[in-house]
């Protein structure tokens, strides 16, 4: 019998003397949280972010059995009403983002809008219920009454968006930020389509994390949000702390 | 059984131990079972729908292992050939290698996107055929090592009779070759079907998670957790799956399986 222990404690320093931040982040905070690895590692040599990637409810589901995030951004403030710990600071809303509808770049199916999924032997990728984007889905077809023909649920969205852009699925519903992040999908924009709050949750508080959390909410990072296509926070004005998360659940 | 192979205290403690890995897990999971609505968990319209497609692949795949996986058997048993130690290694390939990628491959073999997707129009991407093949693919390389081994001590005696006899070969080996490697097929099957049952990687890779038709109870477990109204269930279905494979293991494996 052999036990693999994890190569460094939690919190601890990494073995080239660097301090160590878990950071749990929404999966579509993929190309995102790339960017704020990069910029803060480079003005902070000192520090090493590691990502922790998946559907916001599994990052949720993690922290309260025990795993030791230090800051959780979720895909949708409503999430965090789910942790069993509160943050030691009121979550501060980052940014916007919005469902879409994807198809593969050649739409093999010939999909021009939501009414189109209804159709005999359209196969749709979406998220899964009880993940942020799985249930803004729920909300958007009960809400237009659009039925799915035939649908493969999905752990998260970037594993939506790459169903799509193999062409294994005839379409998929994504945030419009992932749709940005590639040309082998097409964007079939939605009306009235469901908005999520990115929202970040701080829950140690060390000077180190109060330091990162600081800088995701700085203008720099409000900036590279911007870049990637998310829509700004209603909440967060220049130069003053965000209040209260908003509601504004998917 | 001498008092001489008898392992040393030592061993037997670490033995002790092991044991424990495998016990204390399952103890676990009854302890967070929702006991007083276990049967409604189990009578859910997505728990029978998952059940269904579980027993259909799981049968299918096993089906399928048996009739490739019984003449691999053979060939690699009883034959030399050029190559040989090659086709070995692909065969128990599916073994090692994570289901996610032998699930990346399928797709890439038989996805929408491939000849094989163009020519039948959809591929086998979350159809029930995909899930079978799926399962069927991680499966039977535990039917042909089974096979194989058991082939490898059968006596050769019978079937130089039955050829003496001037038994053609394909009458020498379905009546003579087939009957002798039936604990091993039997044996094989079994864990076959217990591997196919439990497949979750490759499954959900190539052949999606689609209700009724590649949903299997694994993958229903998965989607249950997703979501907090539905933890119980993942629970529920969990302990379903423990008690379906115990028994099957423990009343085939006394049945069929000779004991050494």
């Amino acid at each position: 019998m052999s036990i693999v222990m994890p190569a460094t404690a939690v919190g601890c320093s990494t073995g080239d003397g660097r301090r160590t931040i878990d950071v749990y982040a929404a999966s579509s905070l993929a190309d995102m949280m790339e960017l704020v690895e990069e910029g803060y590692e480079r003005d902070n040599p000192e520090v090493d972010l590691r990502m922790n990637l998946a559907g916001t409810n599994a990052l949720v589901r993690q922290v309260n059995s025990g795993a030791d995030a230090a800051i959780l951004v979720a895909a949708d403030a409503s999430f965090l009403e789910d942790l069993v710990e509160e943050p030691i600071v009121t979550p501060v809303a980052l940014a916007t983002n919005e469902l879409t509808l994807t198809v593969p770049a050649d739409n093999p199916a010939g999909i021009a809008g939501p009414e189109d999924l209804g159709r005999e032997g359209v196969l749709t990728a979406r998220c899964a219920t009880g993940v942020p984007c799985g249930d803004a889905t729920d909300v958007y077809l009960a809400a237009n009454g659009f039925a799915v023909a035939r649908s493969t649920e999905e752990a998260n969205v970037r594993s939506v968006l790459a169903k799509v852009s193999t062409g294994e699925v005839d379409a998929g519903f994504v945030y419009r930020t992932d749709a940005a992040a590639t040309d082998t999908v097409l964007e079939i924009p939605l009306a009235d389509a469901p908005q999520v709050t990115v929202t970040m949750a701080q829950l140690d508080s060390s000077e180190a994390t109060t330091e990162l959390a600081r800088y995701l909410g700085s203008d720099e990072v409000a900036d590279l949000f911007a870049r990637l296509g998310f829509g700004p926070a209603e909440s967060r004005q220049p130069g003053i702390p965000a209040g209260d998360p908003p509601g504004d659940g998917g | 059984m001498t008092a001489l192979r008898r392992p040393p205290t030592v061993v037997l403690v670490v033995a002790g131990l092991g044991v424990l890995l495998f016990l204390i897990p399952v103890l676990a999971l009854l302890g967070d079972a929702p006991w007083s609505t276990l049967f409604t968990q189990f009578a859910a319209p997505e728990t029978v729908a998952a059940g269904r497609v579980s027993v259909i692949v799981s049968l299918a795949a096993t089906a399928l292992a048996v009739v490739l996986g019984v003449p691999m058997a053979f060939a690699l048993a009883n034959m030399d050939f050029w190559g040989k130690p090659i086709v070995r290694t692909i065969i128990t390939v599916p073994l090692v290698l994570p289901p996610v990628v032998t699930g990346v491959a399928l797709t890439s073999a038989f996805g929408r996107r491939t000849l094989f997707g163009e020519l039948t129009g959809i591929g086998l991407t979350s159809t029930m055929a995909g899930a079978i093949l799926a399962a069927a693919v991680v499966a039977t390389p535990f039917l042909v090592l089974t096979v194989e081994g058991t082939l490898r001590s059968t006596d050769p005696g019978y079937e130089q009779l039955a050829s003496t006899l001037g038994a053609p070969p394909l009458a020498r080996w379905w009546h003579i070759s087939l009957p002798l490697a039936r604990p091993g097929v039997l044996a094989g099957a079994i864990l076959a079907w217990a591997r196919a049952l439990g497949e979750f990687g490759a499954t959900i890779t190539f052949a999606g998670n689609t209700e009724g038709s590649t949903q299997t109870l694994p993958l229903e477990i998965a989607l249950a957790l997703e979501n907090p109204d539905t933890q119980d269930r993942a629970v529920a279905v969990s302990i379903l799956m423990l008690i379906v494979s115990l028994t099957v293991l423990i009343t085939l494996r006394d049945r069929w399986i000779p004991r050494r």
